[in-house]
């Protein structure tokens, strides 16, 4: 819960600059940072477990429409079926984005990086919780439409895939906010 | 500076394919499974026959298994195939994760594994390089009591306990083993057990050796055998030329009592074929044991399976195949596939051809998946054999018919339009 709340403490105010925060759009030097809410999936063993949670982002654009960022995630809540709860309790990691140049304020993007992630998993009814560590690749793809009221605020959809060469698959759709900072 | 954060990407590339994968999902999984199976407590088993301590040398392997018991005390077999295997010395002992250990030097090791949370109790081994000093016995290592008397033809498992130099008792990892005893069988197996049977009630002798020690013990042979009953299969008939897998059921225990048992037999009776047909023969090969061949006459052969002074009789009827081949067989009028149309509502003679013979009568006729007489109905024997009525309301359905023909089934395909 003190993982959840600092990670929320340090996008707020970044969000509150939105509406001061030049068009950076890609430009080399300059930083961005999102907030995203889903679902994660977490499968294994013939049983789904889709939990939501919340994402958070700090990135610098290296190159044109080449960011590079750090992530964290934290589930809000953690999914059952058949007598476990089961999800992705937290994950960090490091990432490239690269990114379509705009259309219609609109641009797609793909993230490829390394995500070190923890499955926790219990009984329903109570009993040991167990959590495994993994670490892998993570790989997204996305769209996002820069508004027009907020021109440095974007919003988007995503899907990823947090991939282990483990029998355990980790995916989800997120939906957030992208801030680019001047 | 340009240069190297143009470069920056392909270096972060770079590094997430050094960095890899890493985790294991066994301990989610597992924790399942502990649930699924109520699983309260694992324990490790050696094989069957080991003696405790378990004492082996070095370069000797054993496969471990596993039981569990759940909370209502029940004991199951458990998959000990990849699990989390493991030795507390790997210097003296290694252990894949199917639970194969080998040893690799002389101490004392214990073998450990878990399911989720739950542990089985560590299991020791000792490593002690000897040499064989003495057989001390030849026993059942799947009776309690380690002895026991053989019903005749039936084989039961027999493993060798030594004396080693190190003043060790073990099983012996790979006796040579010999019985003498007329009409005993004797299967050599790879966990140096044997699997021993013998023919005739009295006493048999089996014997085992290893580095200059060897044993001969007497295993009482018991008169339970009542009656051999010999099995023809579905269709005691074959075509010449075809064959047939025979099979001998023996019946045991005390007549008087009523309480006999079934014993399949098959593989250590003695086969023969004592009347009828010179040209069929029956084979007593290990592989093949049981297995009629029809000969190239047609007519009608006994064949018999004996075990000791018991014989069992059978009679098979060999019928001429005449020229026909299995690439003659056809159905009249269905097409290469075997599929044959026929109308809602009608009903049509089936025909079996061998070549140009009209086997129609003499192959069983079977109709597959048709339980509803208002879908289709086939005769199946007699005179109307292979009449063939497809309901009125059956059209768009399929249903397959099979023609049994020396030991063989040949499948016709009817779509009812």
């Amino acid at each position: 819960m003190r993982r959840r709340t600092l990670i929320l403490s340090c996008l707020l105010p970044l969000l509150a600059l939105g509406p001061v925060a030049a068009v950076a759009d890609g430009r080399p030097g300059t930083l961005y940072a999102e907030v995203q809410l889903g679902a994660n999936g977490v499968r294994h063993s013939e049983r789904d477990f889709v939990s939501p949670v919340a994402s958070a982002s700090l990135g610098l654009w290296v190159l044109p429409n080449i960011g590079l960022e750090a992530f964290a995630d934290t589930e809000i809540d953690r999914g059952s079926d058949d007598g476990f709860e089961a999800g992705v309790s937290e994950a960090f990691g490091a990432a490239l984005r690269f990114s379509s140049p705009p259309r219609d304020r609109l641009r797609g993007y793909l993230v490829l990086g390394y995500v070190d992630y923890t499955v926790t998993q219990e009984p329903n009814g109570g009993g040991r919780e167990v959590d495994e560590r993994f670490s892998g690749a993570r790989f997204g793809i996305g769209l996002q439409q820069r508004l027009v009221r907020l021109p440095g605020v974007l919003v988007g959809a995503e899907y990823r895939n947090f991939y282990n060469d483990e029998a355990i698959q980790v995916d989800g759709l997120m939906i957030g906010l992208r801030l680019d900072v001047r | 500076m340009s240069v190297s954060v143009r470069s920056l990407p392909r270096a972060v590339l770079v590094a997430l394919f050094v960095v890899g994968c890493s985790g294991d999902a066994r301990p989610l999984e597992e924790a399942i499974e502990v649930e699924r199976l109520g699983l309260e407590s694992l324990s490790i088993r050696p094989p069957l026959g080991t003696i405790r301590p378990l004492t082996v040398n070095a370069d000797e392997r054993i496969p471990f298994t596993l039981r569990g018991r759940d909370d209502t005390g029940t004991e199951f077999e458990i998959d000990g195939s990849s699990r989390r295997w493991s030795v507390s010395d790997s210097n003296v002992a290694t252990i894949d994760e199917n639970g194969s250990f080998l040893a690799r030097a002389d101490g004392e090791v214990e073998v450990g594994v878990r399911i989720g949370e739950i542990a089985a109790g560590a299991y020791v081994v000792t490593v002690s390089t000897s040499s064989v000093a003495s057989i001390e016995r030849i026993e059942n290592p799947e009776n309690d009591d380690g002895q026991t008397s053989l019903d005749p033809c039936v084989s039961e498992r027999f493993v060798a306990v030594g004396i080693f130099a190190d003043g060790s008792e073990r099983l012996l990892p790979n006796p040579d083993w010999e019985s003498v005893t007329s009409g005993a069988r004797l299967v050599e197996e790879e966990d140096g057990s044997a699997l021993f049977s013998a023919a005739f009630p009295g006493t048999a002798q089996l014997s085992a050796a290893s580095n200059q020690a060897s044993l001969v013990q007497d295993i009482p042979v018991d008169s339970t055998l009542q009656e051999i009953v010999v099995g023809t299969g579905n269709d005691s008939r074959v075509g010449t030329g075809r064959e047939i897998d025979l099979s001998a059921t023996g019946r045991y225990g005390a007549e008087a009592d009523g309480n006999l048992r079934d014993e399949i037999i098959t593989a250590t009776v003695d086969w023969e074929v004592t009347g009828g047909l010179d040209s069929a023969t029956v084979s007593n090969e290990a592989e093949s044991r049981g297995r009629f061949s029809g000969g190239d006459s047609a007519g009608t052969a006994t064949v018999s399976a004996r075990c000791g002074e018991t014989i069992g009789t059978g009679e098979i009827t060999v019928f001429e195949n005449t020229d026909g081949t299995e690439d003659d067989v056809r159905f009249e009028g269905a097409d290469d596939n075997d599929v044959l149309e026929v109308a809602a509502g009608s009903t049509i003679q089936l025909r079996f051809l061998v070549g140009n013979r009209d086997f129609t009568e003499e192959v069983r006729w079977r109709a597959l998946d048709v339980d509803d007489r208002e879908l289709a109905f086939l005769v199946r024997s007699g005179e109307d054999a292979g009449l063939f009525t497809a309901g009125v309301l059956s059209g768009g359905n399929s249903v397959v018919v099979n023609a049994l023909y020396g030991g063989v089934e040949y499948p016709l395909t009817i779509d009812i339009i």
